[in-house]
């Protein structure tokens, strides 16, 4: 827990690798940040940040894992039909970004953007491919898949550069949106326990 | 447990807009051929076409576009 990061301040939270201003369909990255990132992570991060910048609502890369689960010839050892089909449920209801979620821009205006992270990537990436062997795959993948991931440095943020940062220990707070799991408990732990190893295993 | 190994992002800034491009547009090809019945092969063209638009800016670890550092001279 010793490196720290720059951050930005997202719409979806914060981001240390990519900034998506979907309002100019521009993608701003941080290489650094990006540099020992695995293939099938970064090529998620890459088409999350592409479909945000279009404007397709993907905050918490349901759409972007889903398309990777679907395409992937890899991926698909374990993709029964049901599961195809929550992929698919997912990628179809993407919609459109119209709410007007601001942060300050380079130039100092207020624009509309969102971002992308590798590490929260990386966790549903590898809870995905766990939950997909269970026999609750198709509950356990749409919690991963709507689940939120955040970085928790909220007391550090300051503007930099133009834009509100944050300097971190890399603490990540895995939040799920659903109030009460729809699955077991024993899966639910060996899933927290797993969030618990990939961090270990991201965070120097 | 499925392998994964590493790829590099070109330092190049144009080299690597173009592997991000191309990316993003392998991917809604993709997504095309899924035919999806609510996502039509109308809505994605327009998109595949949109992403050939889209600006890639690296930013150093600083937060700072090298365009930042050529206007302070």
């Amino acid at each position: 827990m010793g490196s720290t990061r720059c951050f930005w301040q997202a719409s979806g939270g914060l981001r240390s690798a990519g900034l998506t201003l979907y309002n100019e369909n521009s993608v701003l990255y941080r290489p650094s940040a990006l540099e020992s990132t695995p293939n099938g992570i970064l090529r998620v991060f890459i088409v999350h940040e592409g479909l945000s910048a279009l404007g397709l609502n993907d905050e918490d890369y349901a759409v972007s894992l889903s398309l990777e689960f679907l395409v992937r010839k890899e991926l698909q050892v374990n993709t029964t039909p049901e599961l195809q089909k929550l992929f698919r449920d997912q990628i179809e209801s993407a919609k459109y970004i119209t709410a007007n979620r601001g942060y300050l821009a380079d130039s100092g205006g207020t624009s509309v953007g969102g971002g992308g992270e590798p590490d929260p990537i990386d966790v549903k990436y590898h809870l995905l491919i766990r939950a997909m062997k269970h026999t609750q795959a198709v509950a356990f993948a749409k919690e991963v898949l709507n689940a939120r991931i955040e970085v928790d440095n909220q007391n550090t943020i300051q503007e930099k550069n133009g834009y509100k940062q944050g300097m971190s220990g890399n603490k990540f707070h895995f939040m799920f949106r659903a109030s009460d799991w729809q699955s077991d408990d024993q899966f639910k732990i060996l899933l927290l326990n797993h969030v618990q190893k990939r961090l270990e295993e991201q965070i120097p | 447990m499925v392998f994964i190994g590493l790829i590099f992002i070109p330092a190049h800034a144009e080299q690597a807009q173009e592997l991000f491009k191309k990316t993003v547009a392998t991917n809604l090809t993709s997504l095309a051929a899924l035919g999806l019945k609510k996502m039509g092969s109308k809505e994605i063209s327009k998109l595949l076409r949109e992403s050939q638009k889209t600006k890639w800016v690296p930013l150093d670890v600083f937060g700072k576009r090298q365009a930042d550092y050529d206007q302070q001279g």
